[in-house]
């Protein structure tokens, strides 16, 4: 993992007091709230439906075992004693009061942690593969790219007020497990000559209002061009992107408008203004922070364990559904659903993080990961571990074997919590993930994803489902609109609205009527978004609406 | 009107002594440089809004372009955006005597003294501390 | 509340507290009470007065993002009309937080 130096300390030091004072200049008045305002958000301060609500950066979402135990000490001393895991691979306090987060900001620097950026129109947390370093389909480990924009990005003083926020994932795997064409800006790293990192450059995907899926903007450019080449696409961005209309102000809509040629033209012209010499260690600073990342303290592990010991129904269930194969022999990468049966997708309480950062430390090189489908990753564990490791999930509650399975839903937060919400997506992510644990009893549910967000905000992932659920208020009451054919891969496609909505009562039955004629319908070796495209909407609507 | 420098510190300006600048809006941003650059010493360059970050990038652009064009920021500006300021090009900033009322010109100073000043790209304001990367880079060299 | 309303409807202040982020309703007596059952009822006429308070408030930095909006009384109770402030004023829907039971080994 990449460990910070005394420069990087003093910088989230230096934040976190920086923070502390505008917190105090507002609590005596110097500050109005318009004015207070762009400054908490650009440090992950919300002002939500029933409270404050503060959002922890976990950069591209790695962490220590110290590190999740200081996430699980925030939520114990200063809120109610749980967090949410968000898609974007951070954490959520959901009742903080704002004289106290000066403090937590102060604990979370004790272990190289913070807030910076991940609210506001700027650059926000970077995301990435959960599976980062540890894949056996990984070309290369696209962390020491994400943490070099890290550090590019950080309080760049001229990308605070950009049009709206901007959001950045890095791969570098076969499979996408990032969504990166879902983002405004997603880089794919491949092994170039001489093994120096290559980067494909895919530009203006989003969901929201308007989901678009990136399009390529540039291959094969070098390390060394590539931060000034991107300084340059965010400063095009900057003076171009539009700020009249809050729904238009994202790239997308600027690459849409404006066309990519010539948005490459024009930041073909500004390169040629650049400046390369702040961009000058960059290429070095690249090579410091790979070297972070590499293991070199992983024991070598004998393949096969030793003596075969009669295993449980459920470990074996648990293992062949959470546990994917890892790249060095005698290891395992563990996924721990954060979704059990009836339960509320991405919440941990403290103690669920205290014992997951306990059983990193036993079981995982002190290593962990969220995923963006809300998920915590075990990375380096012995196969030969996976036996006891079950057990103590077990007690834990985070034993659930539905990785990746239709009952692995993605939920924002919705009405619950969230003031720009216009229904609630909690609740019924809860009533359908006790319904489809009992279907995936008898039926083969994986390979299909479901997702739900409580606006058209998209924070739920909606437009990236198989099956996607939006919440919204007609007459002021909730009332749900399903999309179909979504994926976030690298076959990446927006869902289509299926028609009119459901009410939340109505929704479960609806799910499994798609579900009923999915099965009904599809050949051997054909997933779900095969069969709607083969069969096309009108008839998955026949389905649901003649037979209600 | 005042002008706020980089080391924190104002001074009063009569605002006859600013007649001769150019005076550029984020409308105009899109006009090419070489005419801004053409047509005075020194550049005032309008935040329409204190959520606004053009001035950032066109002060960026037009240094680079110009190095020997004094960059002045004005509009609606907050003094956390003193920082930004200074870091994207501008030499000055230019604040009416109703903001300065309203904010104080201590708020002005502290923001700037308690602000990240320094990032691993950006020097340190008004000191000799090169950026963090720089830092790094001849830490390594040594 | 720039909509055009019934001149019967009527509405309670409400905002966050500056501090805690608490939200607080206007309880008519110069101060903010954490109950709607606390809340003083406005009348539609009254609005004005009262979107005043609201500013003075927010001024004073004792809350903020002060607003008003439409209630109706059921069974003496004071509830909002809107579906997000009905949600607001009940808090989330769900049980949070509380320890997942540890389901048991499969045998
Ligand atoms: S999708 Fe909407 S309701 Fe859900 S978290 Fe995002 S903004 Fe809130």
């Amino acid at each position: 993992m990449y460990v910070y130096d005394k420069h990087d300390q003093t910088f989230v030091e230096a934040r976190s007091q920086e923070f502390r004072d505008q917190v105090k200049r507002r609590l005596a008045g110097e500050l109005s709230e318009d004015e207070f305002k762009p400054m908490r958000l650009m440090n992950g301060l919300y002002l939500q439906l029933h409270a404050y609500m503060l959002r922890v950066a976990i950069p591209y979402g790695t962490l220590s075992s110290d590190q999740m135990r200081k996430l699980a000490y925030l939520a114990e001393k200063y809120d109610r004693g749980y967090g949410h895991f968000t898609t974007r691979q951070n954490i959520q306090y959901n009742w903080p009061k704002l004289v106290d987060v000066p403090d937590m900001l102060d604990e979370l620097a004790k272990v190289q942690m913070h807030a910076i950026q991940t609210s506001g129109n700027c650059i926000r947390n970077v995301t990435s593969d959960p599976f980062a370093g540890v894949a056996g389909d990984e070309w290369i480990d696209p962390r020491p790219t994400a943490e070099l924009l890290r550090q590019w990005s950080s309080l760049h003083p001229e990308f605070a007020y950009l049009p709206r926020k901007f959001k950045f994932a890095v791969t570098g795997a076969a499979e996408d497990r990032a969504a990166l064409k879902f983002h405004d800006i997603g880089l794919k790293v491949k092994p170039g000559a001489d093994s120096e990192p290559l980067f494909e450059i895919w530009v203006g995907g989003g969901q929201g209002r308007t989901p678009r899926i990136a399009v390529l903007f540039e291959d094969k450019v070098e390390l060394v061009d590539l931060l000034p080449k991107l300084d340059s696409m965010l400063r095009v961005y900057n003076l171009h992107g539009r700020r009249d209309n809050k729904y238009k102000a994202r790239i997308k809509i600027l690459i849409a408008e404006y066309g990519l040629e010539n948005y490459r033209s024009d930041v073909e012209e500004d390169l040629a203004l650049q400046s390369l010499e702040p961009f000058a260690p960059a290429v070095a600073e690249y090579h410091r922070i790979a070297k972070d990342f590499e293991r070199t303290d992983v024991p070598p592990r004998s393949v096969s364990s030793p003596k075969q010991e009669p295993q449980s129904p459920g470990l074996t269930a648990w293992i062949k559904q959470n546990v994917t194969s890892h790249k060095i022999a005698g290891y395992g990468v563990v996924s721990i659903s954060l979704k059990p049966k009836g339960g509320i997708p991405g919440d941990a309480t403290a103690e669920q993080m205290y014992a997951l950062a306990d059983l990193a430390e036993r079981f995982s090189l002190s290593e962990l990961r969220i995923t963006h489908r809300q998920n915590i990753v075990l990375p380096y564990v012995p196969a030969s571990d996976l036996a006891e490791l079950y057990e103590e999930l077990v007690v834990h509650g985070l034993a659930e074997d539905n990785v990746g399975l239709l009952s692995d839903i993605i939920a924002c937060p919705g009405l619950d919590y969230c003031a720009l919400a216009t229904a609630r997506s909690i609740p019924v992510a809860q009533t359908l993930s006790t319904r489809l644990r009992e279907r995936e009893s008898r039926e083969d549910l994986s390979g299909l994803t479901l997702n739900i967000s409580g606006c058209i905000n998209a924070c739920g992932h909606h437009h990236a489902a198989s099956i996607g659920i939006l919440g919204l208020n007609r007459a002021e009451t909730e009332n749900y609109q399903i999309t179909l054919g979504g994926s976030s891969n690298d076959n990446a496609s927006v869902g289509e609205i299926l028609g009119p909505g459901f009410s939340q009562e109505e929704i479960p039955a609806a799910v499994d009527r798609i579900l009923d004629f999915y099965q009904a319908s599809k050949q051997p070796d054909e997933n779900f978004n095969q069969v709607y495209q083969r069969l096309g909407k009108s008839a998955f609507k026949e389905a649901v609406y003649v037979a209600a | 009107m005042w002008l706020l420098k980089k080391d924190g510190n104002w001074h009063p300006i009569d605002a006859s002594e600013l007649v001769t600048a150019n005076r550029v809006t984020p409308e105009s941003f899109e006009g090419d440089l070489e005419h801004i650059a053409s047509t005075g010493q020194v550049v005032i360059i309008n935040f329409a809004g204190p959520n606004d970050g053009r001035g950032f990038s066109f002060a960026k652009r037009l240094k680079r372009y110009a190095p020997s064009l004094k960059l002045i920021a004005s509009g609606k500006l907050t003094p956390d955006h003193a920082r930004l300021c200074f870091q994207t090009g501008f030499d000055e900033v230019l604040l009416s005597d109703e903001l300065v009322a309203r904010q104080s010109a201590s708020a002005w100073k502290s923001a700037l003294e308690n602000s990240v000043d320094r990032t691993y790209l950006e020097d340190k304001i008004n000191s000799n501390l090169p950026s963090i990367w720089a830092e790094r880079a001849q830490e390594i060299n040594r | 509340m720039a909509k055009k309303v019934k001149t019967d409807q009527i509405f309670v202040l409400t905002a966050n507290d500056l501090s805690s982020g608490d939200i607080v309703f206007w309880s008519g007596e110069s101060r903010w009470a954490q109950e709607i059952t606390s809340a003083h009822v406005i009348a539609a006429n009254e609005q004005d007065t009262f979107t005043e308070i609201a500013s003075a408030s927010e001024s004073a930095n004792e809350v903020v993002g002060a607003y008003l909006t439409p209630v109706e009384r059921k069974n003496s109770d004071l509830q909002p009309v809107e579906l997000r402030e009905r949600r607001r004023v009940a808090g989330p829907s769900i049980a949070y937080g509380s320890p997942v039971l540890p389901q048991k080994i499969a045998a």
